[in-house]
């Protein structure tokens, strides 16, 4: 083999035929690809599949991983087996992060991918990958465990293209952290572009909610006493008037009058009725609202009736 | 039916007065319309009196927008009673209750089963049930928002009531549930709701500490909280328990459950009948072909005599439910042997039977687990050529000695003997009490079997015998699944020999879709491998079921874990747990 070694000429003659030249990424990746360790970890129907992939017929050991580890700290693959519920990922989420590194996520079954038949569940997550990086697909409702085996193999292929020179998890500043998602009213998702995403949308649905809410009038404390409530959006009150329902008696609220968001004003009516504090309205009737059955409305500047409501009598 | 002229008293006037207010007549039978306040009352009664001892089935029925329904009795509590000493069909009660305040005494302190249903009940319908003890959500989580079962609670991905969904191609194209959710994924929120400043509510959850328990002896140790699960890998999928100890003896133990409910009820009410049947496999995905069986017989009991299967599927019916049968008992053996510490071989051996008969419902459904081969009417398609004789081989030949086998190797065996005798004791009336069914009642010395209590299909034909063992613990449930895969494969052999020929749908079930059952309701149930599994369903007279409820043997068995675990040692309840055979696809649905 004189000529073998010519090349490399570090290689005593009698360990010539012992040495085999490659890469370290090859080393690496062989290596990494046999010795996988799957977590333990089932969460529905296909998780059957997966444990069947474990015995004689099919026999998984053939892969390097039948040493199944019941703890994330020890194991680096993780098949998610089945359906992911809005419950469950928070725990899911929470192994992952523990796992070792690097770690991979084999997304098996029709569920685990996209929610499959329970997709439009109110309880289902529409697929793991919604939360975690996926490596692989496995496709089935359950995939038989052939198909599972595939989708090992399709991970080994994936280790071929990975270089140690290239990959994330040496790098000091590399943590793969997921965060953990809470259980609120629905599920929330941590990443602060996604909780930026909800106020949003929430923001956006209350302030069109608010825009379309006009001012509210209701009786007040106290005999002859109107209040006016502004859920919605500060309001210019100029040209809109109080009225009443039977000798239709008005009152114009002065020009520029304005209502804050969520503000209120009180309105004292009676003949001769004086403020009892800053801010509040005084509207001299002939005789104070509500000493008969009568109905106020608001009516805004185009004569529409925003708000209106009934006075009832108080017979003292 | 009598005069209408002569009024006859309604039942149980006598004894309980004013407790039953009306008699009514479902598809099925008759039912009592019960006082809520009564109710406690007539339920004592019956269960001292009238030897209706298990309380079966409790759930609650939305009836908004229900024909001739008004608010004042929206919602309906219902209650399937049965007897064990008797046998036979129910007593049915319901209770009706009012839209604002849905509320009903509990019968927690008549039957203990009532627990883990009532808690259902009022997580997705929202009815309180005055004096449960813990009246908590069981299968979402503590501030969910709003009740999903009810009929006005629409999910993140609604697109309509029922299906076939019409919204789902406008302009010919797939609209995506994600485009349309404001937030592109399966999630809503309440319109205040802002996810910066909301704080996550602190839950705990209350261990009921059994009084009265010195099982830890003289020595005085702190008391310790373990939680085991979700992610462990003794409990059988994603099921938590957290076990309150002193040494290592249980003093309390609560199971918390739901992370794989995946809404099957929802989905079910918003399906035709037939795309229901699918969805039966996934509930307790060992044996699928018992749920299929289950439900076809509760959907043919709505449907009427259009739909009585002829002899020929009868038979294979019986046949693909027996089977399911010895698979799942396999499986639980298995895996109740992983349990043991017995890790993976016992397994093997057992899996190595189970993937021969489940290549025999490859062979007639397409599918390995997911059967989805039964129909209304009938079955799917007739068994393929050569079929009958490769089932006779298995059932002649193999499984017998395969039995025997396991059998040998593990019932005298002594580490599971030590390990099993005496553990997770439950007495035949706590048993009956708690509302367990299936090898866990009959591992009490119950011999209660509907198939024999109440036969179904053509189970009255077939000769076998009840298997039962008053160990009343776990090893006694162990012998009773052994003694069913002896009793599944005799009456395995009779079918396969009795098997006539003939077409396998009856004339109307043939290639019909869309079936629309008349007004009513039905509770149809079978002895599946885990116990009694019901369906009980409301139609409105359309093509989707009104309410589609699964009565699910293992989830209601597992009231019975608590206190059959208190006393024993914390490596013990695994193998308790073990010992109900739970499936989790059915537990949380
Ligand atoms: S993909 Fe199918 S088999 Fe797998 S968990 Fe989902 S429903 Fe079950």
């Amino acid at each position: 083999m004189a000529e073998n070694t010519s090349t490399t000429g570090a290689a005593p003659e009698e360990l010539s035929e012992n040495i085999l030249i490659t890469t370290v990424d090859s080393v690496y990746n062989l290596a990494r690809s046999y010795s996988l360790w799957p977590m333990t970890f089932g969460l529905a129907c296909c998780a059957i599949e997966f444990i069947v992939a474990g015995t004689a017929r099919y026999d998984m050991s053939r892969f390097g991983m039948e040493v199944a580890r019941p703890s994330p700290r020890q194991a680096d693959l993780l098949i998610i087996s089945g359906t992911v519920t809005k419950k469950m990922v928070v725990s899911i989420v929470r192994l992952y992060n523990q796992m070792a590194e690097p770690r991979y996520v084999i997304s098996m079954g029709a569920c685990a991918t996209g929610g499959g038949p329970f997709k439009e569940g109110y309880n289902v997550v529409s697929g793991i990958d919604k939360f975690l990086p996926v490596d692989v697909y496995v496709p089935g409702c359950p995939p038989t465990p052939e198909a599972l085996l595939h989708g090992f193999i399709t991970l080994h292929k994936k280790f071929k293209t990975q270089s140690v020179r290239t990959v994330p998890w040496y790098r000091k500043t590399y943590t793969g952290e997921t965060p953990i998602p809470v259980l609120g009213p629905d599920i929330i998702d941590t990443h602060p572009a996604a909780l930026k995403q909800v106020r949003d949308v929430n923001m956006t649905r209350l302030m069109a909610a608010r825009s379309a809410a006009g001012p509210q009038i209701s009786a007040g404390e106290g005999q002859g006493t109107i209040v006016i409530r502004n859920p919605g959006l500060t309001r210019d009150l100029t040209d809109w008037t109080l009225q009443t329902g039977d000798d239709g008696e008005t009152y114009h609220f002065p020009a520029g009058f304005v209502l804050m968001s969520d503000g209120e004003v009180r309105v004292h009516t009676s003949s001769g009725a004086t403020s009892s504090s800053a801010g509040d309205i005084v509207w001299p009737t002939a005789q104070a609202i509500g000493a008969e059955t009568e109905k106020v409305s608001l009516v805004d500047a185009d004569g529409n009736a925003v708000s209106s409501f009934e006075y009832e009598a108080i017979t003292s | 039916m009598s005069d209408p002229t002569v009024e006859t008293p309604l039942p149980y006037s006598d004894v309980v007065p004013g407790a039953v207010l009306a008699e009514e007549t479902d598809l099925d039978g008759s039912s009592l319309v019960v006082a809520a306040d009564k109710l406690p009352e007539l339920a004592t009664y019956l269960r001292d009196h009238e030897a209706l001892d298990l309380l079966s089935n409790v759930t609650a029925v939305d009836y908004l927008g229900y024909k001739e329904r008004t608010a004042e009795d929206r919602f309906e509590v219902v209650y399937h009673l049965y007897s064990t000493k008797k046998g036979g069909g129910p007593t049915v009660l319901r209770v009706r209750l009012p839209e604002n305040n849905p509320a009903l005494p509990s019968l927690y302190g008549v039957y203990r089963g009532a627990d883990l249903q009532e808690r259902e009940a009022y997580d997705l319908y929202g009815i309180r049930f005055l004096g449960h003890p813990a009246l908590r959500r069981i299968l979402l989580w503590e501030g969910f928002h709003g009740h999903p079962m009810r009929k006005d609670w629409q999910e993140p991905y609604f697109e309509a009531e029922s299906k076939p969904f019409k919204s789902r191609h406008p302009d010919g194209n797939y609209a995506w549930a994600e485009d349309r959710n404001p937030w592109g994924s399966n999630v809503q929120y309440p319109d205040d709701f802002d996810p910066m400043s909301w704080q996550e509510p602190v839950s705990q959850i209350p261990l009921q500490s059994h009084a009265g328990n010195g099982a830890a002896g003289m020595l005085k140790t702190d008391r310790l909280i373990v939680n085991m699960g979700p992610q462990h890998p003794s409990t059988h999928g994603v099921f938590r328990m957290i076990v309150e100890l002193e040494g290592e003896t249980i003093t309390a133990l609560e199971p918390e459950m739901g992370y794989l409910h995946r809404n099957h009820e929802k989905i079910g009410e918003r399906n035709t009948y037939l795309m229901n049947m699918p969805y039966t496999d996934r509930l307790d995905y060992i044996s699928s072909m018992s749920n299929n069986l289950a439900y076809a017989i509760a959907v043919e009991k709505l449907l009427g005599e259009d739909y009585v299967p002829p002899e020929r599927a009868e038979y294979i019916r019986v046949i693909m439910a027996e089977l399911t049968r010895v698979v799942n008992h396999l499986f639980s053996v298995g895996t109740f042997l992983n349990d043991l510490g017995a890790f993976f071989t016992p397994l093997l051996y057992a899996v190595r039977e189970r993937e021969l008969i489940l290549d025999l419902f490859e062979a007639v459904s397409g599918s390995r687990m997911m059967c989805n081969y039964l129909r209304f009417g009938g079955v799917a398609r007739d068994l393929p050529d050569g079929w009958l004789a490769q089932c006779s081989d298995m059932v002649f030949n193999r499984l017998p000695d395969k039995i025997e086998e396991l059998t040998t190797y593990l019932t005298g065996n002594e580490i599971l003997q030590e390990r099993c005798i005496g553990v997770g004791y439950l007495s035949a009336e706590e048993a009956i009490n708690l509302s367990c069914t299936g090898p866990q009642l009959r591992g009490s010395g119950v011999a209660y079997d509907i198939r024999r209590a109440e036969p179904y299909s053509i189970y009255d034909r077939f000769e076998f015998d009840v298997a039962t063992a008053d160990g009343c613990d776990v090893y006694s449930r162990f012998l009773v699944r052994m003694e069913e895969m002896r009793q599944s494969v005799r009456i395995l052999q009779q079918a396969v020999k009795q098997i006539p020929e003939g077409p396998v749908q009856s004339d109307k079930g043939q290639g019909s879709y869309v079936v629309r059952p008349p007004v009513g309701t039905v509770y149809g149930r079978i002895e599946s491998p885990k116990g009694e599994l019901g369906f009980y369903l409301v139609s409105d007279g359309s093509g989707n079921p009104f309410r589609y409820r699964v009565r699910p043997p293992s989830y209601i068995n597992l009231n019975a874990l608590g206190p059959m675990a208190v006393g024993n040692k914390v490596a013990d309840s695994v193998i308790i747990l073990g010992g109900i055979d739970i499936v989790l696809g059915e537990v949380d649905r």
